[in-house]
Formats: C-alpha cells, structure tokens, sequence
C-alpha cells in the first residue's frame, strides 16, 4: 500500500473517532443539563411545595398577617435571608414572639407561599 | 526464571505503595463548621473547601462521633457547580465533640487526608 | 547503613515514571529528527533512518509497558491500598473515572496507534508518502505525549488552568524534540564518521545543521515556558530554596546549565569544522561531535530523572518553606534609617555602572580584559555597599505561612494564649512592661510598635517557639502547639493593627486602605453561619453596642436600614455582652431587620475591641474588607447622612486592582 494513502485512512479514523467521542460525551452532557433544568423547571411550577425551614422572629404585623422572619436557605426558593412571609391563619403567630428561635413550615405554589405552621425551638 | 517470577510480582507490589510519599497537595481551604468551631444548634450539614479541584469518585468525608460511630447521612458528594467543595449531611446532632475526616483525591493526581473536629454546645 | 524500605519504593516508582517519560520523549524526538534531517537515498543514511525508526517502535512499546506500572501505583494511591494495583476492577475505575485516567487511555490509545503504524511495511519510494509517513509518526508521538500536561500539576492550577496546561504541554514537546533529537544525532555522525559511511557525510552535515538551529529554537520556547511554570507552581525565593519541590528545581537548572554548555560548545565550535571534509577536520570533529552530543543526551536524560522526581512533589506553593539562610535582603529595612537607604542607594547605583561596563566590556573586542575587571571590580564594591543595609535576621520559618487564618476566633482564642503566657513579661497591653521582665538581658519588646513591619509571621513563629535566648525571652515550642502559636500570631497582629488604628476616625481617608478587618462567622438564632467575607462587594457597617445605652442609635439605625441597603451597605450589629437573647432585648419596636449576632458575638468583640474601645463602636467596613472608618461614642442617635456622606465616598472610590487583604498573616 502507499503510505499517504494509510496516513490518510489512519488520520480519517483519528479524526472520526476523536469526533464521534466528543460528539457523544457533548450530547449526553447537554442532554443530562437540559433533563436536569426541564426536572427543576416542573418542580418549580404549578406544584404545591413545602419546606421545613429554621429561623428567628424579627417581626410580627397581626394586622396583616404577616411574620418576618430571618431564616436559612430555602432550597430552590430563596436563599438565607431577612423577610416577611404571610401566615395561613391569624393563630399561627401567636404561639411566638419576636426574638424567638423557630422552626415553620412553608407551604404553597409558588410565589404564592404562606406558613402553615410555627413552633420554638427550645 | 523462577526467581524472576516471583521477583516481577514483588516489584509490582513494592512500586504500588510508592506515591504515599506524595501526600498532602490539595489543600484545605476553608471549612463549615470551621476547625475546632462550638455550635449551639447542630449543623445541618459539613462543607469542605479545597483549593484545587476534586475527583468525585475518590473524595470523601464521613462524621463521626466521640465513640467513633459515622453519625453522617452517608451522601458525601463533590458539588457539581463547584467541584472544589465536598459536602456530606448531618441528622441533627446531640450535644458531643464531632470529628470529620476526609481523604480526597485532587486533578493533578495527588491525595490529601486529614481530619478536624467541631463541638455540639450543651444548650444551657 | 539499610536503606529505608519506602525510599526503595520511592525509587522504584521514580524508576517507572522516568522510563515512561524518558521513552515517550525519546520517541517524539526520534520521529522529529527524521523530518528535520530530510530525506536522503544515501545507503547509510537510509539504514541510519530504518534504525531510528525501529527505536521510536522499541520507545513506543517501553512508554506503553511502563506506562501500566504507572496506572498500577497510581491506583494503588487513589485507592489507598497497595494491593489495588493488581486489581483489573480497581484500574477500570480509575481509567474511567479520573482525570488522569482519561489522559492515560488517551495516550495509550495513540502509543498503541504509533507502535502499530510504525510497524506497518509501507513503501516510502515517493518523496509524497515519505512525507506522509513521517510526518504521521511526529504527529502521533506529539499526540501521544502533550495530554500529559492535562494530568500534571498544571492540571489543579487556579485560576488560569489553560494558560498553565498550554505552557507545559509546550515545555514537554519542547523538551522531546531537543532531547530526543540528541542520541539519533550522535548515531548518524558517528556512522558517518567511519569509513564506510563516507557516502552519508554531506547528509549528516546538513542535518547536524538544521537540527542546531531547531534546537535553539526549543532551547528557547524551554525557557519561556519554564519560566512561566516556574512562577506558577514556585512563585517566591523562598519556595525555590526552602522546598523540595524548588530545590529539585535548581538541581534541574545546574544540570540544564550543564548540558547548555556542551550544547553552545558543540554549535559553536564543532559544528563549524564538520563543513571541511578529510581525514584531518571533518572526521575528528564528527566524532568528537557524536561523543559530546551523546554527553548532552545524558544529562538531558538526568534531568528528566528530576522532572519525575518534581511530578510526585507537591508544587513549592502548596508547601511550607525552610529557609536556608541566617539572612534575608528586604526593603523593609530601610524603613526610618535614611543613611542606611542612602548606602544601599549609592551601592546599587555604582553597581550598575559596573553591570554596564561589563556588557559593555563583553561586546568589545579591544580593552576587553582590562574593561571586564574593572567592570568586575565596580559590581562587586556596588553590591557590597548595597547589600548589608538590607539585610535582616532570618530564621527557618520567616516564610512559613500561617496554617490558621486572620479570623476573629483566632484572634480570641490567642488574647487568651498571651495572657497567660506573654502578658508577665510583655504586659496586660503588649507595652513591653510586664512585672516579670524587669531583671531581663533585654527589656521585653513593645509589641504594639509598627516595627513588626520589619518581621514576618514566620519570624514571630520562630522566636515564640524557640525563644530569643541573648533576650531571655523562653521557646514555647512545649507548651503550646504549633497552632496554638498561630493564633497567638494572629493576636499580635490585630493587637499592633489596633495600636495603629487608634488615629483612625470616623472620616474616610481616600484611597487608603491598610487596616484588615479580621473575618468572622455569626449566627442568627438557628439559621446557618455567615461570614463577613461573603459580604465583599458591599460595605459593611460592624456595630458593637450595649443597651441601654445604644438604644437611640439602634433604633436610628433600624429606621435607615431601607437608605443604608440602597446604598450598599450591610449592617451587622454584634451586642457587647453577647447576649444570645439579643433580638429580644432590642424589642418589637422600632423593627431591627439587620442581622444582630446572637452565636459569635464574643470573638468579635474580644477581637475588634483591640481596634476600639468605647461603650459602642462603629466600624464601616469597605467593599474590599478594609476598616475605612471608626466611630466611638456612647450610642446616642447622630447625623445619619454624616455616615451616608462617608458611604458615598467608598462607593465613589474605584475598586483597586489589587487582590482582597490576605487571609492570612505576613
């Protein structure tokens, strides 16, 4: 055989292989990040959610149904910060005051969240 | 040739141990909860920064307890957005002295094995 | 004397390292010489073609065998067991699932091609398919060898990671083509240099030659690129001399130095008489050539010994570094002695006179010996005059880094250290005037004065472990741990910063920073820690108060928030007593939004305390983590937009260049 004709073969199959290679890893890759943000994209939209989250009562607002809170991340939602939530029933505040270490559930579709429930910790 | 043949193995097996001369190369940056930190409340989870990247199937940590008993959820993991960090979760924690080990296994191809404890404070 | 068992270890794994990097270089080099020598239909130099190529097959085949005990041990480490290196299971995990792995099978993949396409029987008759052929056989030995900067320590380089594989991917095929050219080199002069080779001299000539000038060329993308990777992975003097990884490094330089000589000896002088033929000039010379191109080849060899050796040392950077010396040359000595500065300043100035003179001298052909001496002369009476003014006591540890960072914890924990261990001497403040250190050698150093400018954290290191004996200070290398020193460290430094801040008020200086606000962790009731370093980018406002008597002012602070945060500011308010009912106590009215410490709060206060005492302290923090601004009063409400004036001023400042304060102490 000629040699620049098995250099050319041996360089077509580098070239393919090569190719295919980074093709096929390049696609799943993207594949896996599109299924991963489609996944987190339902999770966020339409369904009810609902965390378990600890903080601190910074606040009450009865007349307005509303508990501010600082609190740790909220996977998903937000991250640790000071902010007012609004409570599913007028009862809920009252078992806490400001200064209370707590721990409240979140609950609803988002952005349309509210706490359900609060009690102390310790 | 029967000296050589027990010889090709035996020199395999000493070339094998070899690279634990080369400990220590990542190294650890930062860590929450921080070396030798007290906590009121139990952390719900340990993070460990490094300064180079990590190899997920070669990094790992695990908590234990003051009996020695792994206390940890068992779902250490390098971060996929940040491969320098490893974070494994927590149950809470009852009021004790923690130790967290680790050996991790950096790109460049070097292993790092340490530990470092924090304190679950008694709440008054 | 035995000779340790991990050292045999040690060098049995160095063994299999250098053969696989000795034979992949060799065979890149091999395959290179080839096309840089061109073709020929000389028979000598067609059989001289025919046994490179066969050992470019025979270094192929010993990259790929040795590259197998390579994977072994290196599972064996990743595994942590030594038997693990025989376990097929074992090795496929890491093939499949490590960096390094992947850059092992690609290589093996191209070895493997290159060994079965050079032992492929092509025709070469045409001047097209030799080119091919050839050409193929450098492309796959490149390809086969680059990768291996994807799985060295340029690899875990951050940032920049590609700048620092590219530049060692270069270094190595640099490397492969001068060295590997060198023993084909040396085989096709030596042949040539018989009797019988005679028909291949011009050939061999012309190729001595062309490689020359190749090698020049590697010879100087070497250095570039070696340089690039030697500040990335060393970076500082003292790595480079108080390292293994630096030592290896200037015993890899000696040895280049070395080999560089042979190679101007051979360019310059041996390769000019190659061109006359006879048995008188071209043969000797031809001969000796070989022999002094074969002496390079082994030094070059040597140094890829060390290369191995520097692959499985950590870089000088991740290292701690023992210095050699008693002394250490730094500006820093200068500081507030103007004679001495005016020395260093003639001495320097004579010494480049010299400098001139002597390249000048080197350039000229008349007067040289003369100019050169008195060149010499001029140098060595500059340095002279330069150097002593500049030097400082130096001990083993002065460039140790401190494992345990300028935090506010460290700090506190080494407040407590030195009152119990140095206060007796030293004093309750640092001031050198403790009741036990009256009787000393030496009075008991200020420890609040600037001067520890002049000394770095490893200095401090050194003396409070093994004490300063003409003193009488004692080593405490017993009684307290190495980290345990740190923090003591750590103490000292916030303690003469502190010193120093008491001239810092509540105005900005602009563009001034250089008082490190140490980091912290805090905690709001049960929510997760955060750290004052997750806030650079805004300016922070760290308020230490006390009630009652802040109340007005927290209440004032609370009421701006809103203004304060649309200016970039963050309020963290740590109360002094550490209370951890600290949101209670401030009350549902006026809302406090801001973070107040309710976990941390002793730390910071014991160690921004030693910045400013008063019964409630401001301190505005800027984007950057700098205290710009300190504000002491009794917590009465003020002039908010006094405060809104100075913010304005921060945010108004560019963002210098320069990276972030260090985390640590220097």
């Amino acid at each position: 055989m000629r040699a620049w004709k098995a250099v050319l073969l041996i360089d077509l199959a580098l070239i393919i292989g090569v190719g295919w290679g980074y093709a096929f890893w390049g696609l799943r890759e993207g594949r896996l990040e599109r299924e991963l943000a489609e996944a987190r994209a339902a999770a966020a939209s339409g369904i009810e959610r609902q965390w378990r989250v600890e903080g601190v009562v910074r606040a009450i607002f009865p007349e307005l149904g509303v508990i501010v809170l600082t609190h740790g991340e909220i996977p998903g939602y937000m991250p640790a910060m000071t902010m007012g939530f609004r409570v599913a029933s007028p009862k809920i505040h009252e078992a806490v005051s400001v200064g209370d270490a707590v721990r409240f559930t979140l609950q609803g579709v988002l952005p349309n969240v509210a706490v359900t429930t609060i009690e102390k910790i310790k | 040739m029967r000296v050589a043949r027990r010889l090709v193995p035996a020199g395999l097996a000493v070339l094998a141990l070899w690279p634990a001369a080369a400990l220590a190369h990542a190294v650890l940056v930062k860590s929450v909860p921080a070396q030798r930190a007290a906590l009121v409340e139990s952390p719900p989870r340990v993070e460990l920064w490094f300064n180079e990247r990590l190899e997920p199937a070669y990094s790992k940590a695990l908590v234990t307890n003051e009996a020695g008993t792994q206390v940890d959820l068992r779902d250490v993991a390098v971060s996929p957005e940040d491969s320098r960090r490893l974070a494994v979760s927590l149950p809470p924690l009852a009021p004790g002295r923690y130790t967290v080990s680790f050996r991790v296994l950096s790109v460049d191809g070097h292993v790092i094995e340490s530990k470092l404890t924090f304190t679950v404070k008694d709440r008054r | 004397m035995a000779i340790r068992y991990t050292d045999r270890v040690y060098a049995l794994g160095l063994a299999a390292r250098w053969l696989h990097l000795a034979s992949s270089v060799l065979l890149v080099g091999a395959a290179a010489m080839i096309v840089i020598a061109g073709r020929s239909d000389r028979a000598t130099a067609l059989h001289w073609e025919r046994r490179v190529l066969a050992s470019a097959w025979g270094w192929a085949l010993a990259a790929l065998a040795s590259g197998l005990v390579v994977i072994g041990a290196q599972t064996a480490l990743f595994e942590g067991r030594a038997g693990a290196a025989f376990e097929p299971r074992a090795i496929e995990r890491v093939l499949l699932e490590t960096q390094a792995g992947h850059v092992w099978l690609v290589r093996a993949g191209f070895l493997a091609i290159l060994a079965a396409f050079l032992s492929l029987r092509v025709s070469v008759e045409r001047r097209a398919d030799w080119r091919a052929a050839r050409g193929e056989a450098v492309l796959l030995g490149v390809a086969a060898l680059l990768p291996l900067a994807a799985a060295g320590h340029a690899a875990a380089v951050e940032p920049d990671t590609a700048r620092a594989i590219a530049s060692d991917g270069l270094h190595v095929l640099a490397a492969g083509i001068w060295v590997g050219g060198l023993l084909p080199l040396a085989l096709l002069l030596k042949t040539a240099a018989t009797e019988a080779g005679a028909d291949a001299r011009p050939y061999a000539v012309l190729a001595a030659r062309r490689f020359s000038r190749a090698a020049l060329v590697m010879i100087v993308l070497l250095a570039a690129t070696g340089t690039v990777l030697a500040i990335i992975h060393v970076g500082s003097v003292a790595g480079l001399v108080g390292t293994s990884y630096g030592r290896l490094l200037l015993s890899k330089l000696a040895l280049l130095a070395l080999a560089l000589a042979f190679a101007a000896l051979n360019r310059s002088v041996l390769l000019g008489r190659l061109g006359g033929d006879g048995p008188t000039v071209g043969r000797p010379a031809m001969r000796r050539l070989s022999s002094f191109v074969v002496v390079e080849a082994i030094l070059a060899l040597a140094i890829l010994i060390i290369v191995a050796a520097m692959n499985v040392t950590p870089p000088a950077r991740h290292e701690p570094p023992v210095w050699p010396f008693t002394i250490r040359l730094s500006f820093a000595a200068l500081e507030g002695r103007a004679d001495e500065a005016t020395r260093a300043l003639i001495g320097s100035q004579i010494a480049v006179v010299g400098l001139v003179a002597l390249i000048t001298g080197l350039a000229m052909r008349a007067w040289r010996l003369p100019l050169a001496a008195v060149a010499l002369a001029a140098l060595g009476a500059g340095v002279g005059l330069a150097l002593p003014p500049l030097t400082i006591d130096a001990y083993p540890t002065t460039y140790l880094r401190p494992s345990v960072p300028y935090q506010a914890g460290a700090i506190a924990a080494g407040a407590v250290l030195y009152q119990t261990n140095c206060a007796g001497c030293h004093g309750p403040r640092g001031a050198g005037d403790g009741p036990d250190g009256r009787g000393l050698p030496r009075p008991p150093a200020d420890l609040r004065a600037p001067h520890t400018a002049q000394h770095t954290a490893g200095d401090l290191f050194w003396w409070i472990s093994h004490g300063i004996p003409e003193s009488g200070m004692p080593g405490f290398v017993s009684r307290l741990g190495e980290e345990q020193c740190w923090e003591l460290i750590n103490y000292l430094r916030a303690l003469s910063a502190g010193y120093a801040a008491r001239g810092m008020g509540p105005t900005i200086e602009r563009d001034r920073r250089w008082l490190v606000a140490p980091d912290f962790t805090f905690s709001v009731g049960p929510t997760p820690p955060h750290a004052l370093k997750d806030y650079r980018g805004r300016n922070v406002l760290v308020v230490l108060y006390a009630l009652p008597g802040a109340r007005a002012r927290m209440s004032q602070l609370a009421q701006r928030e809103g203004t304060l945060a649309m200016l970039g500011v963050e309020v963290i308010a740590v109360p002094i007593n550490a209370d951890p009912d600290a949101i209670r106590r401030l009350g549902p009215d006026p809302r406090v939004m801001f973070p107040v410490v309710t976990e941390g709060a002793e730390t910071i206060v014991a160690a921004y305390r030693l910045f400013a005492v008063a019964p409630h302290v401001e301190l505005l923090v800027d984007r950057q983590g700098y205290v710009r601004a300190i504000t002491r009063g009794t917590g009465e409400a003020t002039d908010i937009d006094a405060l809104v004036a100075q913010i304005q001023q921060l945010n108004a400042e560019k963002i210098a260049a320069e990276a972030a304060p260090e985390e640590h102490v220097h």
